[in-house]
């Protein structure tokens, strides 16, 4: 075996000793769900900005209400793993005028990138400097050994009161105990997961009946063709590659992870 | 000089700087009131009254008096982008300018706009039914990207929801009176003027319709049964115009029979909107109370519009911002 190739994005659902061991060269589908993603960014982001869960419930009790709604032009979003996902949510962010903050292992790759203002390295002090002065934190990282639990009860110690917490990366990024906890106390203004630790979320997880918690099937980023693209990117670009002898689209580091 | 009356509430917080702060040398507010027998007339033609601000939602008739009895006003100023609340006869015939609040809420419009997309693309009250049932089943989102957003009404609004629209990697269509002055516009793939045929032909193209023009007497009734029996199947359609410029019976008949997968209003033909009506009950209708453009600012930001960049030019006999054609209505 010279080459595996993972259909998906995030390979944390093959990695093992032996993979990262093996000589075979590893590829994925980086980029494919992207877009996607970005869109079910900015949805959760104005979910709570112009507060639909309160438009939802007045239309249901025929109350003509007026309030006002926040902008999402000059609020802040903080992008936790700033990969190809990361970087669709901070083009569109940009669009509507928001603030970027990046994340990632190596700041210096993104010292000219027009769609972020400013860039850390994923330090725990970095992960509270977000936590604390984002209005919206997006966790588009992969589930790596070095991410793993990486939002803990700490972090949501430093979360602003008002702060959303966006997940498209992979539950157990975050605490999940401490994340339910954190909400509960009001520490935090809401969450709009589409990753959870255990998927199918369990029917008694407390997730389900909270009211500021946006929950999806892991579905974000489920088109009608998306699986149909991914396949036609194995075979119409990375075959007729590895055929001639080129370089393949798409390498992971089968140790990071990513 | 600019001698100001003002036609609004004494309590509205938004225009608190405007009664008591720091005005421009050369200006100063006379009169403050809502109805016209709040105002002395004899004193407004003494202190020569040039000015009206317009912000109170019942000015029609007060305004039209004021236009009427004191020929000394020069320029009439209106807090808000609409203007349909106050046109008139002695409106339309006086000599005086009419500015607005062009482009104060344009912004926040177009993230409506997006989020009234999002809403329907990603099936977001699928998602709510399963999350209350607790049910976890995987389902397909459609992508945003590549899809068609058709434009009734190109103005500031927009060609604000459109840029957005652009991001997404939406192709857009625009509708407007005059297409030419869209020639070379980046954001609009297609521009149409605003035929009974064009109009139908925009919605028999776009997956999303949104309607983002001013309430005119050529836009009333404008989208009505014809324009919505000629939409693309599955198509949502989008107001942030004005309600009476949609036939709110044709538009409950294609809501719930097709060919409209849904809509998406934040204006309708009565507001508040009666209990009574079908729009309160269907499903695949996304109501919201004439606010998404209510940021709690955006009133004080349009009074400060008012006194930092049309009454200092209006003092220095500069062109001013804003100014709309009271004939047009927009």
């Amino acid at each position: 075996i010279e080459w595996i190739h993972s259909r998906s994005a995030g390979i944390d659902y093959v990695t093992s000793p032996t993979l990262s061991n093996s000589k075979a060269i590893m590829t994925n589908a980086k980029g494919s769900f992207s877009s996607t993603l970005a869109e079910y960014t900015m949805m959760a982001i104005a979910y709570y900005a112009k507060d639909l869960p309160r438009l939802l419930q007045q239309k249901q009790d025929k109350n003509w209400s007026k309030y006002s709604v926040q902008e999402i032009r000059g609020s802040s979003l903080g992008i936790i793993g700033y990969g190809d996902i990361g970087r669709a949510s901070a083009t569109l962010a940009k669009a509507y005028g928001m603030k970027v903050v990046a994340l990632r292992r190596n700041p210096a790759l993104s010292n000219n990138d027009p769609c972020v203002d400013l860039v850390y390295d994923n330090s725990k002090e970095s992960i509270h400097k977000v936590m604390n002065t984002c209005d919206y934190i997006l966790i588009s990282a992969p589930l790596t050994a070095q991410t793993k639990g990486m939002i803990d009860k700490e972090a949501f110690v430093h979360m602003n009161k008002n702060a959303v917490l966006i997940n498209v990366g992979r539950g157990p990024i975050i605490d999940e105990d401490a994340m339910i906890e954190a909400l509960k106390k009001g520490m935090f203004k809401g969450v709009a997961l589409d990753v959870f630790a255990t998927e199918p979320l369990p029917s008694e997880s407390e997730l389900w009946e909270m009211n500021n918690v946006l929950i999806s099937p892991h579905n974000m980023d489920m088109t009608e063709t998306f699986m149909h693209e991914a396949t036609e990117f194995f075979v119409h670009e990375n075959i007729p590659r590895f055929i001639r002898d080129e370089t393949l689209l798409n390498p992971v580091d089968k140790a990071a992870g990513y | 000089m600019a001698n100001i009356i003002c036609l609004s509430d004494p309590h509205d917080d938004a225009n608190q700087r405007l009664y008591h702060g720091n005005l421009p040398k050369g200006a100063q507010v006379i009169a403050v009131g809502s109805e016209i027998d709040h105002f002395d007339i004899g004193k407004l033609k003494e202190a020569n009254a040039n000015v009206i601000f317009v912000s109170h939602p019942k000015s029609r008739e007060p305004l039209a008096k004021l236009i009427q009895q004191v020929p000394s006003i020069q320029w009439i100023h209106s807090r808000s982008a609409g203007i349909d609340f106050i046109t008139s006869n002695e409106l339309s015939n006086c000599g005086a300018m009419v500015t607005n609040a062009k482009g104060c809420f344009s912004s926040t419009l177009a993230e409506y706009t997006m989020m009234a997309i999002s809403f329907f693309a990603k099936d977001l009250p699928r998602l709510l039914k399963q999350k209350h049932s607790k049910t976890w089943e995987k389902y397909c989102v459609e992508e945003i990207r590549g899809k068609t957003l058709g434009i009734i009404g190109y103005g500031d609004i927009g060609r604000a929801a459109g840029t957005l629209a652009k991001a997404y990697g939406m192709k857009v269509i625009a509708l407007r009176r005059n297409p030419q002055n869209s020639q070379g516009d980046p954001i609009c793939d297609e521009v149409y003027s605003n035929d009974k045929t064009s109009l139908c032909r925009l919605v028999s193209k776009s997956d999303y319709i949104l309607c983002a023009a001013p309430l005119t007497p050529e836009t009333r009734g404008l989208i009505d049964e014809k324009v919505f029996s000629s939409a693309k199947k599955n198509s949502v359609f989008i107001n942030v115009g004005r309600g009476p410029i949609v036939e709110e019976d044709a538009l409950i008949e294609a809501l719930k029979n097709g060919p409209l997968k849904g809509a998406a209003l934040d204006v309708v033909a009565t507001e508040p909107l009666p209990k009574d009506s079908e729009l309160w009950t269907l499903e695949n209708v996304l109501l919201s109370p004439h606010n998404m453009d209510m940021t709690e600012t955006f009133m004080h930001e349009a009074t400060e519009f008012f006194i930092e960049e049309n009454l200092p030019r209006f003092l220095r006999n500069d062109p001013l911002l804003n100014l709309v054609d009271k004939v047009a209505g927009y």
